[in-house]
């Protein structure tokens, strides 16, 4: 076992994990934060992505014991405030995503988005390679991060 | 994922990373960004008794200008190569082939040091070193070194380090004026793999005949080489589509295309 002290949405918080222990297991099963989801779990579709220290990564590709001293943030920290203005803009895009993979796309384009207000179409499309979809809803995410960039 | 835990390390800097390997010996692992390792460590195909996080060690992820080189630390990340103003201005190459690593989250984390210890061949990093002629600079207990690229990569998965020896950075010579460089490659479908790859640095002289020409070559995994016959076939030529497509047939010729796209790139960017 080994001691972590992590952020996480904001909280500070110190556990004893054990060293195999994946961090998306212990942000769903020890924070009780179930919100990341755990799909493909081979690194492949990206559902599991949340923020750490900044930057978008998969959780199932990380130790808990990684994380130690890092900020984390999970989709409940970043809608924390009520829901995101993407699962709006998607619905106004007549899209209802599956809901597999839409937790790590609104962390990806939410990433984007506090780094570059105005991505061009080419910025999205390549910052959300890594997250796949299962319901064809993909370009319509992409319009609707185009969307809320833009002020509309 | 193996039931069998490990004791996770994590030295302050790189001289206790060097001196943990040494006492922890065989069953130690170093983990970086993890995004190779963590995967096999689930799938079970290794089992380290010991992990040796260096992955906040800053002075190893440090990219800066030497005399007449850029050194990249060890654990500069993908993301951080591709983002760095340095290799994005000096040599940009460098900056291109960090974007094909993986996806984006695996960039964010994944790291040089971490794809060349691996040393899966059908990665991108090996063929563009190879192509450069970079030095691969490794640390141990006994000491410091530096390794070609040429000698550093002993067939798929294998490299020069011996046990107890870290990478610690890795070094490429900036390229003399009238020089451009390009990565062409084919990806797997599925796997986003380089199912080949050619890397092109190509020098003019004042004249505009080719004067250097450096091409290494990577297709299915199993072959990684400099081409020397295709480097040859260049020398002293004028550039033309002729000589490109008689140098590119003196490679596998699965590899052909990409030897063909990646000498006609370098030539159009030498300034």
């Amino acid at each position: 076992m080994e001691n972590i002290r992590v952020r996480v949405n904001g909280r500070p918080y110190e556990d004893r994990v054990n060293g195999t222990q994946l961090l998306v297991h212990y942000l769903r099963d020890v924070r009780g934060l179930t919100g990341t989801a755990l799909a493909c779990d081979t690194s492949r579709c990206g559902a599991c992505m949340v923020l750490m220290d900044d930057l978008p990564v998969l959780s199932c590709t990380l130790l808990a014991v990684q994380a130690n001293e890092a900020r984390i943030e999970t989709i409940e920290g970043v809608e924390a405030d009520g829901e995101h203005a993407l699962r709006r803009a998607l619905r106004e895009e007549g899209a209802e995503a599956c809901a597999e993979c839409i937790a790590g796309r609104i962390i990806v384009a939410d990433a984007l988005l506090r780094l570059k207000r105005r991505p061009m179409r080419g910025e999205v499309v390549r910052a959300l390679e890594g997250n796949r979809c299962s319901c064809s809803m993909a370009e319509s995410f992409v319009h609707a991060v185009l969307r809320v960039a833009g002020g509309t | 994922m193996t039931d069998r835990s490990f004791e996770f390390h994590r030295p302050a800097d790189t001289a206790h990373a060097i001196a943990l390997l040494g006492e922890l010996g065989d069953g130690a692992q170093l983990i970086a960004g993890g995004q190779s390792l963590v995967p096999a460590i689930r799938a079970g195909r290794v089992n380290p008794r010991h992990l040796v996080d260096i992955r906040r060690i800053a002075a190893l992820s440090r990219i800066r200008e030497e005399r007449h080189a850029l050194v990249i630390g060890a654990t500069a990340t993908h993301a951080m190569i591709v983002r760095s103003e340095l290799t994005r201005s000096r040599m940009p190459i460098l900056s291109e082939v960090a974007e094909f690593a993986g996806d984006p989250a695996v960039r964010n984390l994944g790291t040089l040091g971490g794809n060349l210890a691996l040393a899966d061949q059908a990665a991108d990093w090996p063929v563009v070193l190879l192509a450069l002629g970079a030095d691969i600079a490794v640390a141990g207990v006994q000491g410091e070194r530096r390794i070609a690229a040429a000698s550093f990569f002993r067939g798929p998965f294998g490299t020069e380090l011996e046990h107890g020896e870290m990478i610690v950075s890795v070094h490429v010579r900036l390229p003399p004026e009238r020089t451009g460089s390009a990565y062409a490659r084919e990806p797997d479908p599925d796997s986003g793999f380089a199912l080949c790859g050619a890397a092109a640095i190509i020098t003019l002289d004042e004249a505009g005949s080719i004067a250097n020409a450096r091409l290494a070559v990577t297709a299915r995994g199993q072959l990684l080489v400099r081409a020397t016959a295709a480097e040859s076939a260049l020398m002293n030529r004028r550039p033309s589509a002729a000589a490109i497509a008689e140098s590119a047939d003196q490679v596998a010729a699965e590899a052909h295309d990409v030897t063909v796209r990646a000498v006609a790139r370098a030539l159009e960017r030498i300034p």
